[in-house]
């Protein structure tokens, strides 16, 4: 397919140029300036020469790209494999892969013209034509006549070698230098070209142009990837009329959840991811996508994760139609469902019924409800939390093996894994020596007095206040994880020898302090780290005779790791 | 609360009509119809159950003998350890009691995302020498306290807690309100854990508020001890009268000690950063100004 935007009236000729071979060169021209003969690739001198009154405007390519890849969004709701044709250094076009979606649509000519038609509303003139390869289209749907292509072509599978015949060698996507050293030998047509013996071809113009000619041709594959991964099952709906209200939402909502369940409960799946998007008459595509923590196709469950966020949806003038995917799919054994009606109580749990909508009887299907019944509720609940928190903020805590504190464990999102169940036999949590029960989550640099080389600090200020330690426990050294590629900028000192001290200050706080790396044979017996100005009350004289002082040094941190102040401390966390 | 009126009338006449009665046990008789009738409005099925504290002293204190269950609690707390701390200890005996009743020991904790303020975050290896299991934690971590209660609510909607915590800096009276209900309908105890500094002079509905501060450990500590000591005030409940101790959790249960209300050192607003990460916004205002945050409860002590 091939689009312009005709946004202005379409009587006055009007061209995009772009700087191109040291001038400016008509890149894109509308109907009208074709029509007066202006064709790209021409410079715009000429251009103007051949009709004065062109109007003229840049062109911006990022923000084509932009409208092109916003235009596959849209068109998804034809076929999710919709790409962008990455042809040239430019997106010229849109592929779609139309396999198995056509009938939906009435046949592969009620879409193209249904395709056509919604993009001449959106004020997009396209060229489209389907048939058997990516290549074949392409051709056609650029050097179709003009009237057959606005219509849509589509062509036979069995018919493609002989309406490409026709059509110049251009339209195999090679380069126009390529191309017109093609002409000048006489091979004008894309079936004089298929005459020619192969070797021939190759030893004079390349692979490129024979791999272009099967992929045309069909001989070789040539696979379109999508934009967005294809989900694993979808569900569409169109409206005869614009759908802006919230019932109707919530409806079409409902409507597209019990297909896809019924299609899910058929091929044994449940789902983990969907996707919900509504196609906006002006062409925008919104979506809600859901997560659940484990296999589901539960309809009341979905549709509430699914309504609490219905109403934010901003349908403008209304959405057309509306497609519901399950991105995520994971096995989910028919045997293990029980049918439970809505509204009635656990009392009757093997109600022996079907899924029946219709009936005006809502049945939903749950996963299986015997000791797992706490662990269902609970999954349930970590979707609703996780869709409104984000997947990452439910966690829940893993034990890991080190003794690095703040690796000591993990917390992993509840929707990422199967369930919350914990099937398998966790790692033994800690049970050392005394944990704190609130760590931080950088370790904060203190400033400490403390004498040497393995005892606690005397005193300590933290956050601008000086605690006196009355009682204190330890040390407790943490080694160093030598096998783990530092951080990078975390430097030397994570690599650090930690000796941990529980100290108690005297309002009773437990804190949990470290020091991290040692003491140099060459330090001296007390070290002071504090700045003595700011802090009159730190009471000096109380140190023993025999220990020497070291002069002030500055507060921050960083420059505790020099050799001269010795190591540096910090406050880990806090004891209960 | 909409009391249904004409059912009022027959309960009423049954229990005063019966002769011979003492004052206390008219007393007691009017209570459990007011509760009756209170419940009413719940049909649960449920009936209030209460946790011993392990400390008689502490659980004479509390109306039904014990923390109830199906309640709302507020922890205001003085510095993020303690609070931290005794939540832990108050959900080791949650743990203890659904254990031995066979009930499920899972918890919900809501707490701020990591890092989101100067505070600590909770560490579940400390969870630990609580004696707890943190398998059966579930974190739920919001950006804004709205949607860390909300993540409450939604908790207490779900049978299957022992327990839901929410770590929270602010609360008001409507909230509050909102979580006791979700709390009496699912029978779970519901905590609210905060800043001290924050919890000042606020009505709420909690059915108990404690405020709980660090206090100098016994001497001498063992090595490797797991005691922990606080100084417990529980400055309101329904239905019953302010006390203070001090206490000491051991083993798994607290041992408490009367302790005069003149002890309460005043709530330390002087830096205030660390008052669960509370931005100092405190720290450099004059006496007076300071007094007015600072008064939490009765027996406000000036320290100069």
């Amino acid at each position: 397919m091939d689009l312009a935007k005709d946004s202005v009236s379409p009587a006055e000729p009007f061209v995009i140029v772009t700087a191109l071979q040291g001038g400016l060169r008509v890149a894109a021209a509308d109907a009208a300036a074709e029509a007066a003969g202006v064709v790209p690739g021409m410079a715009l001198a000429d251009a103007r020469a051949l009709y004065p009154g062109l109007r003229v405007a840049a062109e911006d390519s990022l923000a084509d790209q932009q409208a092109l890849a916003k235009l596959a969004a849209w068109c998804s709701r034809y076929s999710p494999w919709a790409s962008l044709d990455r042809y040239g250094e430019r997106a010229l076009g849109l592929f779609l892969d139309i396999t198995g979606c056509a009938h939906l649509f009435g046949g592969e000519e009620a879409l193209l013209a249904d395709l056509i038609r919604r993009l001449a509303v959106l004020g997009v003139t396209a060229r489209a034509a389907a048939a058997a390869t990516p290549g074949a289209a392409w051709a056609l749907a650029r050097f179709a006549s003009t009237p057959a292509a606005a219509r849509g072509t589509v062509v036979a599978s069995e018919a493609t070698i002989t309406v490409l015949a026709d059509l110049p060698v251009l339209a195999l996507r090679i380069e126009p230098e390529t191309a017109a050293s093609l002409d000048r030998v006489g091979l004008k047509t894309i079936g004089a070209l298929a005459q020619v013996p192969r070797a021939t071809l190759t030893a004079r113009y390349g692979a490129k142009l024979l791999d272009r000619l099967d992929a045309a041709f069909g001989l070789v594959d040539e696979p379109i990837s999508p934009l967005a991964p294809a989900p694993a099952l979808r569900a569409s709906l169109i409206f005869a009329e614009p759908v802006a209200h919230g019932d109707d939402i919530e409806r079409s909502a409902d409507r597209l959840l019990a297909i896809l369940i019924q299609d899910l409960a058929g091929t044994g799946l449940g789902a983990r991811r969907m996707t919900l998007a509504f196609y906006r008459t002006d062409g925008e595509v919104v979506s809600i996508a859901i997560g659940t923590s484990r296999p589901t196709r539960d309809l009341k469950h979905l549709r509430r994760l699914f309504a609490e966020r219905l109403d934010k949806l901003d349908l403008g003038f209304g959405a057309d139609a509306a497609v519901l995917a399950a991105t995520v799919v994971e096995k989910l054994p028919p045997e293990q469902i029980r049918m439970r009606a809505v509204g009635e109580s656990r009392r009757r749990p093997d109600a022996q019924s079907l899924l029946t909508i219709e009936s005006g009887i809502l049945f939903t299907a749950s996963s299986s409800r015997g000791t797992g019944d706490v662990d269902a509720d609970l999954a349930a609940l970590a979707d609703r939390l996780g869709n409104r928190l984000g997947i990452t903020n439910v966690v829940y805590p893993m034990p890991v093996a080190s003794h690095l504190p703040e690796r000591a464990v993990a917390l992993h999102a509840v929707l990422r894994l199967a369930s919350i169940g914990g099937e398998t036999a966790p790692a033994p949590w800690h049970r050392g020596l005394p944990r704190p029960v609130c760590l931080f989550l950088k370790p904060e640099p203190i400033v400490v007095m403390a004498p040497t080389p393995d005892h606690p600090p005397v005193l300590f200020r933290w956050r601008k206040r000086v605690h006196r330690v009355t009682w204190s426990e330890g040390p407790e050294r943490v080694g160093v994880e030598w096998w783990r590629v530092a951080s990078p900028g975390a430097g030397a000192a994570s690599f650090a020898t930690r000796d941990y001290f529980r100290v108690e200050d005297e309002t009773g706080r437990r804190f949990w302090l470290y020091r991290s790396g040692l003491y140099r044979a060459s330090a001296a017996p007390v070290m002071v780290t504090e700045d003595r100005d700011a802090d009159p009350e730190v009471p000096h004289r109380d140190h023993r005779t025999h220990l020497t002082l070291l002069p002030a040094v500055a507060a921050a941190a960083s420059r505790f790791a020099t050799p001269e102040s010795g190591p540096a401390w910090f406050l880990h966390g806090l004891f209960a | 609360m909409r009391m249904p009126s004409e059912g009022i009338a027959p309960a009423a006449a049954s229990s005063f009509g019966r002769g011979g009665e003492t004052a206390g046990d008219h007393l007691a008789a009017m209570r459990a119809e007011v509760a009756r009738i209170e419940c009413q409005n719940f049909s649960t099925g449920l009936t209030e159950r209460f946790v011993s504290l392990g400390e008689p002293a502490i659980d004479v204190a509390l109306p039904g003998r014990g923390l109830a269950l199906g309640a709302l609690h507020e922890i205001a707390a003085a510095d993020t350890g303690a609070g931290m701390g005794f939540m832990a200890a108050l959900l080791a005996r949650l743990d203890f009691e659904a254990g031995t009743r066979g009930a499920s020991r899972r918890m919900l904790w809501a707490m701020p995302l990591a890092g989101l303020y100067e505070a600590g975050n909770l560490y579940t290896p400390g969870l630990v020498d609580f004696g707890l299991d943190p398998n059966q934690f579930l974190f739920a971590r919001g950006r804004r306290d709205i949607d860390i209660l909300w993540a409450m609510e939604e908790g207490l909607r779900v049978p299957g807690f022992a327990a839901v915590v929410a770590e929270v800096r602010t609360l008001n009276l409507n909230q509050s309100q909102r979580l006791a209900l979700a709390a009496r309908r699912s029978g779970v105890a519901a905590f609210i854990l905060r800043p001290a500094v924050t919890a000042a002079f606020e009505p709420s509905a909690a059915l108990t508020r404690w405020w709980v501060h660090s206090t100098p450990s016994a001497r001498p500590l063992r090595a490797g001890s797991r005691e922990a000591a606080w100084n417990l005030d529980l400055v309101r409940v329904r239905g019953g009268a302010s006390r203070c101790w001090r206490v000491v959790w051991q083993a798994g249960r607290f041992t408490a000690h009367d302790r005069a209300r003149v002890d309460q050192p005043r709530i330390e607003t002087g830096n205030g950063t660390d008052h669960f990460g509370l931005a100092p916004i405190l720290g450099d205002r004059s006496l007076e100004e300071r007094s007015s945050v600072d008064g939490f409860g009765q027996g406000l002590s000036l320290a100069g």
